[in-house]
């Protein structure tokens, strides 16, 4: 893929006998927000982590800017904004203290990089409480002030809306939505939760024990979502022979006595009603159904559901 | 390294290990004063003045206080990154793990430096409360020198002891006591090799303080000796400083979940 701002190759992360990651290659292409999407445990986190440098890869490597992040660590890092796992500040310090630490140590000298960053949060300058009196949510907040206080290229955000009320969640999507849409940021995040992934993502990457399943645009996702005619008749194998010997439609599948379903959507569904009715059978719904990136996720998993 | 000492000065605000080494030295010069009081009128001092008193200040100060109060706090001013769970952002920054150590090491330094200070200040003032005579600007500026002369000579033997025992997680406080015992250990040699290389030993010789008259030394130590032993303590320090990497968990919030599940198992209780 062109224009990739991250671009690993079989990134494989081991500990032990246990593969934490698993020959990733993934690819976050510049300005979008790209969603990596697995349940607790899949491998999110470490994968961050070796994109940050925290953690050495086994093998494989990292792209970001066009450079390897070996050897490339002062040039990629300090255009990089990260929240990794839960926040991590001085819990002795104001929020603004703790800010003051790292403006400092990134060579960030007016203040209004700590305001700004503040404001866009919604916690307050200069406040007195200190990080450990902090709610969960606060707490979040100032993780995510970090992460942006420098104005960074590149946003890699691990589960950022962990400890977030419903408004909060909310702020934070439409926050990291303008940050894409208005400043062009590009931007990496994990979660677990499904809907916010197809809520804010424009691409998504599945990852399951390790291993990146899926990695497509969520207009290519929906798209290859399938599509099932699904009807209530009184007799579900009569009506399937009819589908079958009289208008010629190979998928389908009686799931009960009442209930059958059809994957080709090329079927006239006012036509197949018709004849199920000319043939003495009660027609009681047809409906068409739509599969959800929930579907979608268990079917390429193979098993469970994602919360 | 400017700005690493700044921001790890600026993070000990509100910090209440500080009072370990604020409490710790305020009692020193009382302890001495008390282990006066206490001995049979037949030994005690009849001469003890100022002097005696910095004496004793600078000799308790390296054998137990201010070992005990710089590793405890030099050693959780680096486990607290882990287990804080800051030194992801710090590495992200991304600052020099060698830097970040060797800001902490500066930044402890410089307390030892303040607490030689205060040191002097509560001498000073429990010597005045009890009486004792011969306080001079003199004497405050020589053998207040000496206490914190000692508390820098101090520090740097106990440097090692901070790295290692701040870099393994909730260590610092068994590396305190441990040194305690190593600074305790000055009161068995009191003549031969380790009378002046002993690192803790070498720290009060090279602070000036007269061994023979305080610490009971059969012989004269030798300087040559004790800036043998301070350098090995250096080189230590320096190759501790070199084969150190952050914690493979930076990041991790293991820790927090443990206390997360002790804390569950106690509100089951």
């Amino acid at each position: 893929m062109s224009d990739c701002i991250i671009e690993t190759k079989g990134l494989t992360k081991r500990y032990g006998e246990q593969v934490s990651v698993s020959s990733l290659d993934l690819h976050v292409q510049k300005g979008r927000i790209y969603g990596l999407l697995g349940r607790n445990g899949a491998g999110k986190t470490t994968t961050m982590k070796m994109l940050l440098g925290l953690t050495v890869p086994t093998s494989g490597t990292v792209t970001i800017f066009g450079r390897p992040l070996k050897g490339n660590e002062k040039r990629v890092l300090p255009r990089i904004g990260s929240l990794i796992e839960s926040p991590g500040f001085y819990p002795n310090l104001t929020g603004t203290e703790n800010l003051q630490i790292f403006a400092r140590l990134r060579g960030l000298k007016s203040p209004n990089y700590i305001k700004g960053a503040l404001e866009l949060v919604n916690l307050p300058y200069r406040d007195k409480k200190r990080y450990a009196q902090y709610s969960l949510g606060m707490k979040q907040r100032l993780a995510i002030a970090l992460a942006v206080m420098h104005d960074p290229e590149l946003l890699i955000l691990d589960e950022p809306i962990n400890g977030l009320d419903p408004i909060g969640i909310a702020e934070v999507r439409d926050f990291i939505r303008a940050l894409c849409d208005e400043r062009g940021k590009t931007i990496l995040l994990s979660s677990h939760i499904l809907s916010e992934i197809a809520l804010l993502a424009d691409d998504i990457g599945i990852i399951d024990h390790g291993v990146l399943l899926e990695e497509e645009s969520l207009a290519e996702l929906e798209q290859k979502n399938g599509k099932v005619l699904r009807f209530t008749v009184s007799n579900a194998p009569v009506a399937a022979q009819l589908l079958q010997q009289e208008m010629g439609v190979r998928d389908v599948v009686v799931e009960s006595e009442q209930a059958l379903t059809v994957r080709n959507l090329r079927l006239d569904t006012g036509a197949a009603v018709r004849r199920f009715v000319e043939a003495g059978l009660v027609v009681s719904d047809a409906h068409l159904y739509e599969d959800t990136l929930e579907d979608y996720f268990k079917r390429i998993t193979g098993g469970e559901g994602i919360a | 390294m400017k700005k690493m000492i700044q921001t790890e000065w600026w993070k000990l605000r509100r910090c209440q290990i500080l009072l370990v080494g604020i409490v710790a030295l305020a009692l020193c010069p009382v302890v001495q004063y008390g282990s006066q009081l206490i001995v049979n009128p037949e030994i005690r001092d009849p001469n003890f003045d100022f002097v005696h008193l910095f004496a004793n200040v600078v000799w308790g100060n390296t054998q137990v206080f201010l070992p005990i109060s710089l590793v405890m706090i030099g050693g959780w001013l680096i486990d607290r990154e882990n287990t804080h769970d800051t030194m992801k952002n710090l590495l992200t920054v991304p600052v020099s793990y060698l830097k970040l150590l060797g800001g902490k090491l500066a930044v402890t330094g410089l307390l030892s430096l303040l607490f030689g200070l205060y040191s002097v200040a509560v001498t000073v003032l429990t010597g005045t409360l009890a009486g004792l005579p011969g306080l001079t600007p003199g004497v405050i500026l020589q053998q207040g020198g000496q206490v914190v002369a000692a508390a820098l000579t101090t520090f740097l033997v106990c440097m090692p002891m901070i790295l290692i025992f701040g870099q393994m997680r909730g260590a610092y406080l068994g590396g305190s006591i441990l040194t305690f015992f190593l600074g305790y250990c000055i009161l068995f040699f009191k003549s031969g090799f380790l009378l002046s290389a002993y690192p803790f030993s070498a720290a009060l010789v090279l602070a000036g303080f007269d061994m023979q008259e305080y610490n009971g030394a059969t012989e004269a130590p030798s300087i040559p000796l004790a800036l043998l032993g301070m350098t090995a303590v250096i080189v230590l320090t320096a190759v501790i400083l070199a084969f150190s990497r952050p914690s493979s968990k930076a990041g991790s919030t293991k820790k927090k979940k443990a206390g997360g599940r002790r804390q569950a198992r106690r509100k089951t209780r």
